[in-house]
């Protein structure tokens, strides 16, 4: 594949990803990099990543569904409470998620920082469109 | 009066062998003249030629009968029966009524043949009477049996009534001896042959003690002539009467021995099937259960009462279904309703729960039983399939758990090749291995997805071209049905289109604009073999290429390899051209030589 450069997505962007594997939570760490986003942190379980939430508040949190013990569902309601867009990275059967992750925009694991740039750029459209809170269409 | 000796010698005739007859015809010549020199005042001439007379009379019927009949025992069958009263009874006597009147006629004793009716009377009365008699006597002294109390009440009873009536008849009191005929036909037909004769033997013995110690209307010698022929008649034909009463009772009781013993062999069979049909039910845990349509009423075999949660045997459709989990009871009435309605095939299979806390799951199958046209029984078996379900559940869990891993598997080879490949000239590498791994995964996920039994050609071709600008850029032309395709020939067309679409993206069509991707794919005619082309149009001009890459040598080893098949690759100059043939594995499972038949 010919490969043009990656279009930088993220540039300016601050992306929390929550993964609890270490080479996958780096192997994200360097695809939003080289989309030009910046990391805003990593967190390995639930209450790491609402403890980075509830610091800061990022663009974008890429979220596993299996975290650590249980389910992340806490932070994705959380993420929601904020509008902050998520990214649910999993790599369950699709009608295997429980019912809060299921129609969200989901990267299926092993995904290609391809998948993950056009997936980001569209939620972050649709982020930005976004007014007053209410959420917009983007065409 | 009756001439018994003659029934007596002939019975002894039948009994004994032919070569025997001398001896017997000389013993009881013995008696006679014995008895005619002590009691009667015949000369020895006439004595001699009387019992000759008698011996030949016994001789012809004896072996008339045994000619005829074929057996010594002519009281087992009415035909033998009629057989003896015609032959014995009614023509021999003709013989020495015969004889002893010509001698009488010429002796001048009895002119004109004055005596032949009474000589062939006397005669045909002795025989019937004292041959059944005699075989009897001699049969039942053969073959001695227990006798029960009742059967003794009861012969006693009949013994008295018997002699009751005789002596009433014989002294008088009664105005005929016909009147014994009832008790005769009652011997008959409870005792069969016995009866009949010991009863005949008995109205026997008492008319001459009558006549000659007690005395009688007999006493009369006026009246003696018409009465001792009234005798004769009534004799010979309480006689008939009583032989075929016994021998018709005694075909009764045959037939209703050879019925309790069919009766009990049908019995034995039914309870032996029986048998082994429950240990058949036991062995497979089924449970019997037949609904009756119109009525609503249900029986169940113990087994399927037991699956039931019930404690009773019969019981109503209704209360089944309370018992049925409240989600599948309306299912379980619907399907029900429809086959017995005729709505369905007359056979169906439905799974169900039961019970509400820790309900069984179970398989009930039914066949609708019709009766004059109309569904009336639904009747089937139950099994509890509880384990299996748990079992397929327990599976799909660890199927899905397997999958899930593998994924995080693949995820985590991509992430280490992210991690190592990071040098400048290193970028494309890095990112061909992440896409092929991520067609592996793809794959994988597809098939986790209908439980690793089989892929979808259609879905896996679908998600193979999405990274490559999905139908924008192909045209698809699937096959008539739906191809399923086992795991590893599915993985192995996910990598082919993957290389494919990943060559074109770089040099092929799908590197310019214009360039278009068509698939197309369908079964040969016996649906035994998978045909798949690509072909690549609007592209550049192609050239094969100089050296093979990893994609080249994956389509040319490793797919074929994988798909138990053939891969063609043609580098035409308006477009890559491909074409996969690969036998259908789920089809046909056995026999097929695929590499013989492609090649």
């Amino acid at each position: 594949m010919p490969h043009d450069p990656i279009p930088k997505v993220l540039a300016g962007k601050r992306v929390l990803i929550a993964e609890d594997d270490a080479i996958l939570a780096m192997y994200a760490e360097s695809v939003v990099g080289e989309l030009g986003g910046e990391v805003l942190g990593c967190a390995r379980s639930s209450n790491a990543a609402l403890d980075l939430l509830n610091q800061s508040l990022p663009d974008l949190v890429l979220l596993d569904v299996n975290l650590g013990r249980g389910t992340s569902e806490g932070v994705l309601q959380a993420a929601q409470e904020m509008q902050v867009p998520v990214l649910v990275s999993s790599g369950s059967n699709p009608n295997a998620l429980p019912p809060a992750f299921q129609d969200l925009p989901t990267l299926a694991k092993p995904w290609t920082p391809d998948e993950f740039a056009i997936a980001a750029a569209s939620l972050l459209l649709k982020a930005d469109h976004a007014i007053f809170g209410f959420p917009v269409r983007a065409t | 009066m009756f001439w018994l000796p003659v029934g007596i010698l002939l019975a002894l005739l039948l009994v004994a062998p032919v070569r025997q007859w001398g001896w017997w015809i000389g013993a009881a010549g013995a008696a006679e003249l014995t008895a005619s020199w002590l009691w009667w005042d015949n000369s020895l001439l006439a004595a001699l030629a009387y019992f000759s007379a008698n011996a030949i009379e016994a001789a012809v019927g004896a072996h008339l009968l045994l000619r005829v009949i074929r057996q010594r025992n002519f009281l087992q069958r009415p035909s033998d029966t009629t057989i003896f009263v015609v032959i014995c009874g009614l023509l021999a006597p003709v013989i020495s009524a015969t004889i002893i009147a010509s001698i009488d006629t010429v002796s001048g004793k009895n002119p004109d043949f004055a005596i032949w009716p009474h000589v062939w009377l006397g005669d045909a009365s002795g025989i019937l009477v004292a041959t059944p008699l005699t075989l009897l006597a001699i049969e039942t002294w053969r073959d001695r049996s227990r006798v029960g109390l009742q059967t003794i009440l009861e012969v006693s009873a009949l013994g008295i009534s018997l002699v009751t009536i005789g002596v009433a008849a014989f002294h008088g009191d009664l105005p005929t001896p016909y009147l014994t005929l009832p008790l005769l036909l009652w011997a008959g037909f409870r005792f069969e042959m016995r009866g009949a004769l010991a009863s005949l033997g008995l109205l026997v013995a008492i008319s001459p003690v009558f006549s000659l110690v007690l005395g009688s209307r007999f006493a009369d010698p006026s009246s003696r002539e018409a009465e001792v022929v009234g005798l004769q008649i009534f004799f010979a034909v309480a006689a008939v009467s009583a032989l075929f009463a016994g021998v018709l009772a005694h075909q009764n009781a045959l037939a209703r021995r050879a019925l309790r013993r069919s009766n009990d062999l049908l019995e034995a069979r039914v309870a032996d099937r029986t048998a082994r049909l429950s240990a058949a039910l036991r062995a497979g845990r089924l449970g019997v259960l037949e609904l009756s349509l119109p009525d609503g009423t249900a029986r169940l075999d113990a087994a399927a009462s037991r699956l039931w949660n019930l404690t009773v045997r019969k019981t109503s459709l209704a209360t089944l279904l309370t018992k049925v989990h409240p989600a599948d009871r309306s299912t379980l009435s619907e399907s029900l309703l429809k086959v017995g309605e005729g709505r369905d095939s007359s056979r169906i299979e439905i799974q169900c729960r039961i019970g509400e806390i820790e309900p069984r799951w179970v398989v009930i199958d039914v066949d609708r039983q019709f009766h004059a046209g109309r569904a009336v029984t639904l009747i089937g078996t139950i099994q509890d399939v509880s384990e299996r379900v748990e079992a397929l559940r327990r599976q799909r869990l660890l199927v899905d758990e397997l999958s899930h891993r593998v994924k995080n598997t693949l995820s985590v080879v991509q992430a280490i090749a992210m991690q190592t490949l990071r040098g400048p000239g290193e970028r494309d590498a890095r990112d061909a291995f992440i896409l092929r791994i991520t067609a592996l995964a793809r794959g994988h996920d597809l098939l986790a997805r209908e439980g690793w039994d089989a892929a979808s050609l259609d879905q896996l071709v679908a998600e193979a071209i999405v990274p490559f600008g999905g139908s924008e850029r192909f045209e698809l032309q699937p096959a008539a049905t739906e191809v399923k395709l086992p795991a590893q020939q599915a993985l192995a067309i996910a990598l082919a289109l993957h290389e494919l679409s990943t060559n074109a993206a770089k040099y092929g069509a799908l590197s310019q604009p214009a360039g278009r991707v068509a698939i197309v794919w369908g079964l040969s005619k016996d649906r035994s073999i998978l045909r798949l082309t690509w072909t690549e149009r609007g592209g550049p001009p192609v050239a094969a290429p100089a050296t093979a890459g990893f994609g080249s040598l994956l389509l040319k080893r490793v797919v074929p390899q994988d798909l138990n098949g053939m891969v063609k690759l043609v580098y035409r100059e308006e477009g890559v051209e491909c074409s996969i043939e690969a036998p259908l594995q789920l089809q046909l499972q056995s026999g097929f030589d695929a590499t013989g038949k492609l090649n």
